[in-house]
């Protein structure tokens, strides 16, 4: 009884995340300690306080942030190829998918430096 | 769009409730009897005596009178129906309809807010736990609606159903002959000419029968002889083959001898004055073990030419022949070897053949194991050596008979 019930729901959705955790989940996922890839440190040029530093620069520390540049849609496309290992928060991203990520995804690099987009 | 997805699923459902069908039959107790009776066309009984040389067939016709009793009963053919997943389908239906009621109100207590500790690619929360809990109702719903629909269809479906008919049983019957009157009409003896008995009675002669009597018929139906007729008849039969097979004492087998002095033992039955005929039999056996018998037996020969050599035959039969008037009246002739000419028109029966010469149609006997009897075929023109003998009577046909020692194609 336990394992269609579980079925049935895991095939459900809940509510729409949004953007500012959608935002910070990203952040958190590329800031991942204790193995952070090294292309987020060289594209991104942050330090240890790795996640402090993005969710400054992108601005979705703030709860009330929504996305413009990159839109959502874009955003969503790229936070798909973070996690193609898992959407488990404990999951770590590859850092293969990071660095494309990095490579395909200009806008979310532009928003994660700080820049106006 | 639920309704679509669950009326298949239902109908499939309810099609698998197999339901097992057993029909029973179930007499009541006899209500009433009643007696039918009826007449029929009953048999056609003889009683045959013998006052040599008078034979005697008195004949009486009969009615059949049928008594019959029968039994009047209802007879209940009971069909029930059931099913083996009737109480298992309602059983788990109820089941699985109130787990699904208790999981939908439960879910109103638990939390609905979603899990936001995941965020699939789409962008939205993990499902709520109220979700999980509704899912899970929905589930065993799913299951406990087909089910409780089986159980409830395969409730109403089952049952028992009777229907009744009214018995005519045949209890007891009766039937003996009745209303005895003489027989009147004509009367078939060996399939020959009718006979027209008008006062129940058949007289004949013994010496004008020229074969025994094996089938007496009237209108087609076989007149019952009872025991005492049936020896009778045993005995009178015997006399007639005796006197229809007669042939010189010296010219026949000690095995025919035999045989003949058997027929007279049992025509003695209805025949007093025998004691002759079997004296002479005796005697000519007598006089073969005393080597006083003229008696001698047919010589064997390997061709027709000295079949010819041996027997030298004294006269020819065949188309055109001065001989051929001879053939009617061959009982004159009886021993003589003579030729035959002629065409086989009458396929061998055991020994015997039909062959015609001209006008005139004669049996053939034809000893089984020679090796000429292969050319005895239907249509065969044939020549041959032959003794001749007494007429033979078959199925009321007399002609002469031939025993042929050699033959061949001819002609």
């Amino acid at each position: 009884m336990l394992l269609p019930g579980w079925l049935l729901g895991a095939g459900c959705v809940g509510a729409p995340a949004p953007d500012a955790d959608l935002c910070r989940d990203l952040i958190t996922r590329l800031c991942a300690a204790p193995t952070r890839c090294p292309g987020v440190d060289a594209q991104l040029s942050v330090t240890d306080s790795c996640e402090d530093t993005l969710l400054t620069r992108s601005g979705c520390s703030n709860d009330g942030f929504t996305f413009s540049s990159p839109n959502r849609a874009e955003w969503l496309e790229c936070r798909a190829i973070v996690v193609r290992s898992g959407i488990g928060r404990e999951v770590l991203p590859e850092c293969v998918d990071v660095s494309q990520m990095l490579t395909q995804c200009p806008g979310v690099v532009t928003l994660l430096k700080g820049a106006a987009p | 769009m639920r309704l679509a997805l669950w009326g298949p699923v239902l109908v499939v459902a309810c099609g698998c409730a197999r339901l097992e069908t057993t029909v029973r039959t179930e007499r009541g107790p006899v209500l009433e009897t009643f007696n039918r009776s009826s007449v029929e066309v009953g048999p056609v009984k003889g009683e045959l005596s013998v006052e040599w040389p008078q034979v005697l067939v008195a004949m009486q016709a009969y009615d059949s009178c049928r008594e019959q009793t029968f039994e009047v009963l209802n007879e209940d053919t009971v069909t029930e129906r059931s099913s083996n997943a009737t109480g298992a389908s309602l059983s788990m239906g109820i089941a699985n309809v109130l787990a699904s009621g208790v999981l939908f109100l439960s879910s109103l207590a638990v939390s609905a807010e979603p899990n936001r500790a995941t965020i699939d690619v789409q962008g939205r929360y993990g499902p709520s736990t109220r979700q999980y809990v509704q899912g899970a109702g929905w589930v065993t719903i799913g299951i406990g609606v087909p089910a409780l629909t089986v159980g409830v269809i395969s409730a109403l479906r089952s049952g028992e159903s009777v229907e009744r008919q009214r018995l005519e049983l045949l209890a007891q019957q009766h039937e003996k002959p009745c209303n005895p009157r003489p027989l009147v009409g004509p009367v078939v003896l060996n399939q020959l000419e009718p006979v027209m008995v008008t006062d129940g009675t058949l007289e004949l002669s013994a010496s004008s029968l020229s074969a025994p009597i094996d089938d007496v018929r009237f209108f087609g139906r076989t007149i019952e002889l009872d025991e005492g007729s049936l020896a009778t008849l045993d005995a009178l039969n015997a006399c007639v083959r005796f006197a229809t097979s007669g042939a010189e004492l010296s010219r026949q087998d000690e095995a025919t001898l035999y045989a003949r002095n058997e027929l007279l033992i049992r025509c003695r039955a209805v025949k007093r004055e025998v004691s002759a005929e079997m004296n002479a039999i005796s005697d000519e056996l007598n006089a073969r073990r005393e080597g006083r018998s003229t008696y001698r037996s047919t010589p064997r020969v390997s061709s027709f030419d000295e079949a010819m050599r041996v027997f030298t035959p004294k006269r020819v039969f065949a188309v055109g022949s001065e001989d051929l008037v001879h053939l009617s009246a061959s009982a004159a002739i009886s021993g003589q070897a003579v030729v035959f000419r002629g065409v086989v028109v009458g396929e061998l029966s055991g020994d015997l053949g039909v062959l015609s010469i001209g006008e005139t149609q004669v049996f053939v006997k034809v000893p089984a194991g020679e090796p000429w009897r292969s050319a005895f075929v239907m249509g065969a023109r044939l020549e041959g050596v032959a003794l001749s003998d007494d007429p033979l009577t078959i199925a009321g046909k007399i002609r002469p008979l031939l025993r042929a020692v050699w033959l061949r194609s001819a002609f």
